[in-house]
């Protein structure tokens, strides 16, 4: 144990109430039975996680372990870089397509160099992904003292296509109804509110709510609903934000916990500095727990009880990762590393927590590359696409360690995609890109239906599951003498959300109407969207 | 709705309150020996101006009291259609919830002022699930038969539906709110009076009273009052703050802040190049290049970070003589966000300038404050106008302009209700419109030819000091091609009275003889046009409420009732065109009856206190100054005499890691939003945004590091690190409470003074016991017992929610 405070707790014989109580048993027992202890004492639910909103208490929990990890892509991913097509069709948009646009300002990928893909879909054509997403064996061109490695050379998530466990979801973005190009030009189907902006479009994705601003998330939405039949007892909410308070992790009910990156140890991100095993101490830390006892009391005003609520919350799951459960594989340690290992970790503990679904929340910046894209190897997008690879396959191979991979799924969000034109930047940082609209998603996961492309055709039925390579083309937003190439969504973030909320048990169509309330706008589209399977 | 009833009764009440307290405010014993006739005097001479502003209400006598049965908790209440305009004589049934069922239940001990009235009340529903539901109160008016007691007509519905409706499920616990006090909670029942929820613990049977309650008698706490307002007018409380505040009271004070500009000179950041490493107007390194070069790095602190911002701004709040100032200074920046980090190499002196714009502003007319901001290059960089041209327009400002910093997204009621139209919100632009505003704003560019035109013009550095200017963009502007500035007509605002609803296209700005009559004539249709479109914007209906709630977040309480909102709207536009419009506004503000008063007791009252303010308010609470002596290398050092025992202001690093990095918020929709609902609540708390598991824990953290420790001085010897960021370091002083801590063994005139001196007065018996008993495991015989004692008591009372929260 961190802080000799608890082992003193132990010690003593002080006076006792409830949360002493659970101070002395986090000592004492196990986890587990900490957290039966802590369901009979009824404290869970309303401490940790707020009034819930509980729907069915009829439903028993489940006995498997799910868990959803969000990785946030934050500034709008350039994923017209990241799924290249590497063919020749002819029919179909292809290399040539692609580098007739972006090889002169040298914003084109090397055709050999793409990670070779086929896509049943699309009649086993093949597509390539950038080639930082492989395995760093033999790639000399990256030394191992490189940063973007984080001191870990694996195989990225390239061969996780053939073993069947990635899944790609093309273009991807805010919609508030299916739109067609002719109907975004003029105006006659609502766009997304603030297109283009990042701050909006961010929230959008993340509370998959398109037509304004809107103040929860879907990740929390879900938490309202799931949280008191699927996790009863647990120990912790039923998100976590490596990343801060984020609107995603914000529901009606759910407040999700905030908690540090793999740089912090569990058992040292929640820690109140300055108590020792002297009598003043442990004097003050009784008072202070005492006070906070009384102000999430009846009776206290709810502002304060408000803010004494999420201090207890911090309390509480400093019981909850007193200890600390460290990984047995090798993160890189690098800023995704570092989140996605802190998950794992999580996930280590899960029987500890007394959880059965969790959901994760992740985001890692630098992709607004307005320039300097692809100024190296590993730098621009090339650097960002290498670390979140070669992190996302650590992660996967540490589910995999942990025997529960099939019970976790990885999925990308992002802002926007970028501009299928190059930007030829005038501050010498070299090519970019800039906003745009749909862009791909990555899944990853031992449940994830992989090696395939999912997607929805256009609203009217045309289309390749897989945007139209040209400016001005079908898919494109911009008309008029200059088109760039922003690729109008084909599915919105509601039915791609809707796939993984279903996996992960928001099964009742109820449940799913009121979690997703814009969903039926897209029920006439055709959809493919099977990656993941529906219990 | 009618008041005559009551009216003179509330005066006289008023006065004899006023009179107390403008007594205490005078805080000087002799004159309280005077007679009568001399109070009177000190009465007008003091308080007449602060009569004149509607004070009469501060006759807060209790708090309000729901009517109950006579024998029983349970409400009094009858359906609206059938109720006769008297106090019902049955006792009341259950009432069915939906969108149009209408009840009238029963108050009194409430004074309402000329024009306040439903909409100054709240009345909220607590159901056995814990989840409170906020039913619309549609009217309120005095009983036919006592005058004293009113009839209040709620809707048994949600106004905001945040928790869903409620259902009818039995019985729920009706309370009612009122200039941020709450009344008694009264049974209701809903679809059946169930008795399954039980009444408040102590909760008595509130018949209605046969005569006027007394009002005289009553003890009204200044000292709560004044502690409040020293959190919503500066930064906390200090002992002279204090002392003035007793000597001339709020309004007298808040007449001289007006006149008090910045106690630190603001920081002198010359304009550097954009590329640190410029040789002539960078920070390059210097000759001989040593390493590590500190004079290479002190230059790049200087200029390309806000830290002598942020720096400047601590002291400001710490020590400043302008609070006010700052303090309104501080909540427009949160509304006209920019962020000083938003750029690579972004410089203080660009970010500077912008905090000189809302100084200067901040007791002005807000008109002003947006066209000068308009016209900030820097705001310019940061929301893209000085990117948008007509050829390539960028939506961003006018778009922000509009949502953020002037009407919002619904169109609002003077009182910043949505107006409803078949139930649903009225947007109040759509694309169609940001189109035609974003056509206004292109054009704008730094102004870069160098002075005169330019004064603030430097090579190779982005001129983000001086205001934008329009760059035509082409010599010689033509039909076919007008330049930058789009000379096409716009259309505006149209509401009843709107100025300027369409701007004409230029008919004269590509016919002149020559090309440079033509430039001159788009640059004044474009200066023109802006103009125009900010008049269009700044009298819309909803700017006043919009801006008026966002101030009383901002200084106030996070989620006002309207009759609030609408007081100061109504004075923010009967002063529209004065140009000390924001002085009138601050007064309404800081003085109206739900800022005053002696205690609050509504349940969603109040505001988180942001970091900054966490961190400003305890530091002055005791005596802010510079770190004590450290020992290093086994040498006691102590802070440089040039301190003069003052903190430096290197306290971001400690607000950072509580959500807030001072003037870098991490968009432009602040550090937190206005809107922000506290989740598993139907309670408005912006700055519950950033109040999460971790950080809550690391508020706790930095109170331990000031009580039981301190910030460092960076200590300097010889050539080593010559430009520490903390030349002086923090600490406090708890003197005052150790000698407190010292004259009395059970700590209780410590713990009281605590209370009086951050609370407010508002601890519980049961806080205080838990206090005690903490401070009393310390033993007198001990060691240092005083200090170590007066240490545990002030971190436990700042630890604690209630102080975490300004109310």
């Amino acid at each position: 144990l961190k802080s000799g405070f608890w082992n003193l707790e132990l010690q003593k014989v002080m006076k006792h109430n409830r949360r002493e109580f659970l101070v002395k048993s986090s000592c004492a027992l196990s986890m587990a039975a900490l957290a039966s202890q802590a369901q009979h004492f009824g404290m869970m639910s309303a401490l940790a996680h707020g009034a819930d909103k509980s729907a069915r208490s009829d439903a028993a929990a489940p006995t498997d372990y799910r868990a959803l990890v969000c990785i946030f892509l934050d500034g709008g991913n350039d994923s017209n870089n990241m799924i290249v097509p590497k063919h020749s069709d002819a029919n179909i948009s292809n290399y040539a397509a692609y580098t007739a646009v972006r090889g002169p300002a040298g914003l084109a990928l090397s055709q050999a160099q793409l990670l070779g893909i086929n896509v049943p879909r699309l009649g086993n054509l093949q597509y390539g992904l950038h080639w930082n997403m492989g395995t760093m064996v033999g790639r000399t061109d990256i030394p191992d003292g490189n940063g973007s490695l984080g001191g870990v050379r694996n195989a990225g998530i390239h061969d996780l296509w053939a073993a069947g466990k990635l899944a790609v979801v093309t273009n991807v973005g805010t919609l508030v109804r299916p739109m067609l190009r002719a109907e975004y030009q003029n105006n006659s189907v609502t766009k997304p509110y603030q297109l283009y902006s990042h701050s909006d479009q961010q929230f959008q994705m993340q509370s998959s709510q398109s037509a304004s601003r809107s103040y929860t998330g879907w990740g929390g939405r879900i938490a309202d609903f799931r949280n008191a039949p699927d996790n009863p007892g647990a120990l912790v909410p039923m998100i976590t934000s490596i990343t801060g308070a984020q609107l995603f992790t914000n529901g009606q009910s759910t407040r999700g916990l905030a908690i540090n990156d793999a740089g912090t140890a569990l058992n040292n991100i929640f820690v109140l500095n300055g108590y020792g095993n002297d009598a003043t101490s442990i004097a003050r830390r009784t008072a202070l727990n005492e006070i906070r006892a009384l102000e999430t009391g009846t009776g206290t005003p709810e502002m304060i009880k408000a803010a004494s609520t999420i201090t207890e919350q911090a309390n509480q799951a400093s019981l909850a990762f007193a200890v600390q459960n460290e990984v047995t594989v090798a993160f890189p340690n690098t800023d995704i590393g570092r989140q996605l290992k802190q998950v794992a970790r999580v996930i280590k503990k899960r029987t500890d927590l007394n959880v059965k679904r969790q959901i994760f929340f992740c985001r890692i910046g630098g992709y607004d590359t307005h320039s300097g894209q692809v100024p190296t190897v590993t730098n621009g997008q090339n650097g960002l696409l290498l670390r979140l690879s070669q992190a996302m396959r650590a992660f996967y191979d540490e589910m995999t360690a942990q025997s529960i991979q099939n019970g976790v799924t990885m999925f990308t969000l992002s802002d926007f995609g970028r501009t299928f034109d190059p930007a030829i930047a005038t501050d010498g940082n070299g090519v970019g890109s800039d906003h745009a609209w749909g862009s791909h998603m990555l899944v990853v996961g031992g449940a994830v239906n992989g090696g395939n492309f999912y997607g929805s055709l256009r609203k009217d039925g045309t289309g390749n599951y897989f945007p139209t390579l040209v400016e001005g083309g079908p898919d494109d937003t911009d008309g008029g003498g200059s088109p760039r190439g922003r690729w109008i969504p084909t599915t919105s973030v509601e039915q791609y959300a809707s796939v993984l909320a279903r996996w992960y048990g928001v099964t009742d169509a109820n449940e799913l109407n009121q979690v997703f309330p814009n969903l039926g706008n897209f029920s006439a589209v055709q959809s493919q969207l099977g990656f993941l399977p529906t219990t | 709705l009618k008041q005559t009833g009551t009216k003179n009764k509330n005066k006289q009440g008023a006065k004899t309150i006023l009179t107390r307290l403008c007594l205490k405010e005078e805080g000087m014993e002799k004159r309280r020996k005077n007679g009568l006739k001399r109070l009177i005097g000190q009465y007008f001479s003091v308080c007449l101006t602060m009569f004149l502003l509607s004070i009469s209400a501060l006759a807060e006598s209790t708090d309000p009291i729901l009517i109950s049965e006579a024998k029983s908790v349970r409400a009094l209440a009858v359906d609206a259609n059938k109720w006769d305009g008297k106090l019902p004589t049955e006792n009341t049934e259950a009432f069915y919830p939906g969108d149009d069922s209408r009840v009238v239940i029963f108050v009194t001990n409430v004074n309402f002022i000329d024009g306040e009235g439903a909409d100054s009340l709240r009345v909220h529903a607590e159901d056995r699930t814990g989840k409170i539901y906020r039913l619309a109160v549609e009217d309120v008016r005095p009983l036919d038969d006592r005058y004293w007691v009113h009839g209040v007509t709620v809707r048994l519905y949600d106004e905001n539906g945040l928790n869903g409706q409620p259902g009818a499920d039995g019985d729920v616990l009706l309370r009612l709110t009122w200039r941020g006090m709450t009344s008694n909670r009264v049974t209701f029942g809903l679809g059946t009076a169930d008795g399954g929820m039980k009444g408040d613990k102590r909760a008595v049977p509130t018949p209605a009273p046969d005569a006027p309650p007394a009002t005289a008698d009553f003890a009204y706490n200044t000292d709560g009052d004044r502690l409040r307002f020293m959190q919503q007018a500066a930064f906390g409380p200090s002992a002279a703050l204090e002392l003035r505040l007793r000597r001339i009271g709020a309004e007298r004070w808040i007449n001289e802040q007006f006149s008090k500009q910045p106690t630190f000179p603001y920081p002198n950041i010359p304009l550097k190049a954009d590329n640190p490493d410029d040789v002539t107007n960078g920070c390059p390194p210097s000759a001989g290049n040593p390493n590590p070069d500190y004079a290479r790095d002190l230059c790049r602190r200087t200029h390309y970070s806000q830290y002598e911002m942020q720096r400047w701004m601590f002291r400001e709040a710490l020590y400043g003589e302008d609070q006010l100032r700052r303090r309104v200074s501080w909540a427009l920046h949160q509304i006209w966000v920019t962020g000083g980090n938003a750029f690579e190499n972004g410089q203080a002196r660009w970010h500077l300038e912008y905090v000189k714009i809302l100084d200067r502003h901040a007791f002005g007319n807000y008109r002003q404050l947006m066209s000068e901001m308009t016209f900030n290059s820097y705001m310019g960089n940061y929301l893209d106008m000085v990117r948008s041209t007509r050829r390539n327009p960028n939506e961003n400002y006018p778009r922000e302009i509009l949502q953020l910093f002037s009407i919002g997204l619904d169109e609002l009621n003077t009182n910043g209700t949505p107006k409803l139209s078949n139930g649903s919100r009225i947007p109040t632009y759509d694309q169609n419109k940001i189109v035609e505003f974003t056509k206004v704003f292109t054009g704008w560019q730094r102004c870069e030819s160098g002075p005169p035109a330019c004064p603030n013009d430097i090579p190779n550095g982005s001129n983000y000091i001086d205001p934008m200017i329009l760059n035509v963009g082409v010599g010689t502007p033509s039909v076919s091609n007008p330049g930058n500035h789009d000379i096409s007509a716009k259309s505006l605002f149209n509401y009843p009275g709107a100025p300027n609803p369409t701007i004409p296209a230029c008919t004269n700005c590509t016919d002149g003889p020559t090309g440079a009559q033509d430039v001159i004539d788009i640059r004044n249709y474009a200066n023109d046009s802006i103009n125009k479109t900010l008049d269009n914007i700044y009298n819309h209906p909803n700017t006043a409420p919009f801006v008026s709630k966002l101030l009383i977040q901002h200084l106030v309480t996070s989620d006002p009732s309207p009759a609030y909102v609408a007081r100061v709207a109504n004075v923010f536009n009967a002063n529209r065109t004065s140009p000390t419009q924001m002085q009138a506004v601050i007064k309404a503000i800081l003085l109206d009856v739900e800022a005053r008063g002696s205690r609050k007791t509504a349940p969603d009252y109040g505001k988180l206190r942001e970091p900054f303010q966490l961190a400003t308010n305890f530091l002055r609470q005791f005596k802010v100054r510079a770190s004590g002596s450290i020992t290093v290398n086994n040498v006691v050092q102590n802070p440089p005499a040039a301190c003069q025992n003052r903190s430096d202001g290197f306290i971001n690093p400690q607000t950072s890691t509580l959500s807030q990095n001072v003037w870098n918020p991490p968009s432009v929709f602040n550090y937190f939003s206005p809107e922000y609902v506290i989740p598993g609540t139907d309670i408005v708390g912006p700055e519950f945004n950033i109040m999460h598991a971790g950080t809550a824990f690391r508020r706790i953290n930095f109170i331990n590091t000031m009580v039981y420790g301190q910030i460092n001085f960076d200590f300097v010897s010889g050539t080593n690190n010559p430009n520490p960021n903390a030349p002086c370091g923090t600490s406090i002083d708890l003197t005052e409470v150790q000698n407190l801590a010292a004259a009395d063994p059970t700590g209780m005139q410590m713990i009281e003074w605590l209370n009086r001196e951050m609370l407010g007065g508002q601890m519980s018996a049961a806080f205080k016991q838990r206090v005690r008993t903490a401070v009393e495991a310390i033993p007198v015989a001990q060691a240092n017992s005083a200090r170590d004692r007066a240490r545990q008591a002030v971190y436990l009372v700042a630890t604690s929610s209630q102080y975490q929260v300004q109310r």
